[in-house]
């Protein structure tokens, strides 16, 4: 019973928090430039994000360490210092970009400049962070998300042929704009498989202290929760597949997109997009502001966690609040959030090899992980998702320079 | 037969905590000490900013480092605690210190503490 309510918690965070500004950007623009062509690239960076979830929440639970922490441990420092400062600027980036969607949700709900809600909203999350618990941060944004349900809602009501959304899935080469094709493939790839899920879940695991026995709560919370996450992604993407292709809207900006929920909800439509787009960046920057802390403060040795008050661990919540003054900057000058994030996400799958590569040794470490290293199945997975971060690596920016 | 210890697997780059439990830094330096005639012996470990600068890349973190220490109000010199009597708990290195009273441990800590976490609204509960 205690189990499956951890197993319901897990599924019910991950849906609530799937959707943010990386995976709604590149949903609705791949939605709305190529249909139902790309949902290969959503599922496929689904079956990768739970892959590496699942791995980092075993390694939480059995030696009740980190990934960070036991790649600086592994291979000591002089390696480590290159994922971390890789996760860190992209953490940053994304963190930038959260920050910009949740203000500009704001702005398109009140009419008030981004520029004006950039500040209150970093206020917000830092005030948040700073009096917040781990639990109650984690089920508010569970709870808050579920209103980027409305986007499964309006999938199923726009009744979209489910043979061509079926078709989707299966990867191919489009008719026309390969270049544009391949950037939304790759951003999509960027958003999905983000670093900051696999440091922010297993700094999760040891927030709530799992042990050996939450093997399989863990199992089951990684594919049930990203494979029920990503339905919402994909409601995004048929969406706006059906309503902002057809007027041929490219959602080149949110103000464009801001109309995809409007034929299902009528004036409700704009109300909930507005709704969702803000309460999924919030609960992203919730998150990522906690992830530089996270892996700043466990690379470095210094005490952490949500549920300590800032006084006991000054350092860590330094780290966030720095962080947050730092991301309100490309909303402060003006810069487009859509156009940021495609670009945070291009920069996202550049450090992707660095950043989950030592996963293969640190999951296969027998005096780790004991009885619970990966076997033939995780192995493969683990190498074939290196092996796609390489080939996304090298292609992210040839497809920002001729697709973005 | 004594313990042996790996250096570089069970020492370096690991947690440590005081004899409180108190996690203040990992392991960035290990120090040996070179005696005529005697085989070397270790000395200190050390714990710290500046010797973890040092090790992505000697000159540029030497640099970064002097840069850093003129614009930062605390100290960056690493501590170098001695290594004789230690203790290993799990993956963690427990040393007979006290990290909060001990004043070359955690200055940025305590720094950040006193002078702005506690000034901050909610800082001080």
């Amino acid at each position: 019973m205690k189990n499956a309510t951890k197993v319901v918690l897990g599924v019910l965070t991950s849906v609530g928090g799937y959707l943010e500004v990386g995976s709604m950007g590149t949903a609705l623009q791949a939605g709305a430039a190529f249909r139902f062509e790309l949902l290969w690239a959503l599922a496929l960076g689904t079956v990768c994000i739970a892959f590496l979830t699942e791995m980092t929440g075993r390694l939480a639970a059995v030696n009740h360490e980190t990934v960070m922490s036991a790649v600086r441990e592994h291979f000591g420092f002089t390696f480590h210092a290159w994922p971390l400062m890789a996760q860190i600027a992209i953490d940053l980036l994304v963190l930038a970009s959260e920050i910009g969607g949740a203000s500009l949700a704001l702005q398109l709900a009140t009419g008030v400049s981004i520029r004006i809600w950039a500040i209150p909203m970093a206020f917000i999350v830092w005030a948040l962070l700073w009096n917040g618990t781990f639990g109650s941060i984690e089920h508010g944004v569970a709870v808050l998300g579920m209103v980027t349900l409305s986007f499964v809602v309006a999938a199923w009501k726009l009744r979209p042929d489910w043979h061509q959304v079926g078709q989707g899935f299966v990867p191919h080469l489009p008719a026309k704009d390969g270049a544009n094709y391949v950037y939304l493939a790759v951003g999509i790839l960027g958003a999905t498989i983000s670093p900051y899920l696999v440091s922010f879940y297993s700094s999760g695991a040891i927030e709530e202290k799992w042990t050996v026995k939450d093997l399989m709560p863990n199992r089951l919370s990684a594919w049930l929760g990203m494979g029920f996450g990503s339905t919402v992604a994909m409601g995004v993407v048929i969406v706006a597949a059906l309503t902002l292709a057809p007027r041929g809207i490219l959602a080149g900006s949110y103000q464009e997109a801001a109309v995809a929920l409007s034929p299902t909800f009528g004036r409700w439509g704009f109300r909930l997009f507005c709704a969702s787009l803000f309460i999924g960046c919030m609960g992203a920057a919730l998150e990522l502001a906690l992830d530089v802390s996270y892996i700043t403060s466990q690379s470095l040795g210094w005490k952490w966690g949500e549920d300590q008050k800032p006084v006991e661990e000054a350092r860590f919540a330094m780290v966030y609040t720095v962080a947050l003054a730092l991301a309100v900057i490309p909303s402060l000058v003006g810069i487009d959030p859509l156009k940021f994030t495609m670009f945070s996400m291009s920069m996202t799958v550049l450090a992707l090899p660095i950043i989950i590569a030592p996963l293969i040794v640190i999951m296969n470490d027998k005096r780790r992980m004991k009885t619970h290293a990966n076997h033939l199945v995780t192995n493969i997975a683990v190498v074939a998702i290196v092996l796609l971060s390489f080939v996304l690596a090298v292609i992210a920016i040839p497809s920002q320079v001729f697709g973005g | 037969m004594a313990e042996k210890l790996d250096l570089a697997r069970d020492v370096l780059d690991k947690l440590v905590v005081d004899r409180g439990g108190r996690e203040f830094g990992r392991v960035d330096g290990v120090l040996l000490h070179l005696r005529q005639g005697k085989p070397p012996r270790v000395g200190e470990i050390e714990v710290g900013t500046y010797t973890v600068l040092r090790r992505i890349n000697r000159p540029m973190g030497e640099r970064l480092a002097r840069v850093i220490e003129r614009l930062s109000p605390v100290s960056l010199a690493s501590a170098q605690v001695r290594f004789e009597r230690f203790d290993h708990k799990g993956d963690r290195i427990v040393m007979p210190v006290n990290a909060e009273q001990d004043e070359r441990l955690m200055p940025g800590e305590k720094w950040l503490r006193e002078h702005i976490v506690k000034k901050l609204p909610g800082g001080n509960k």
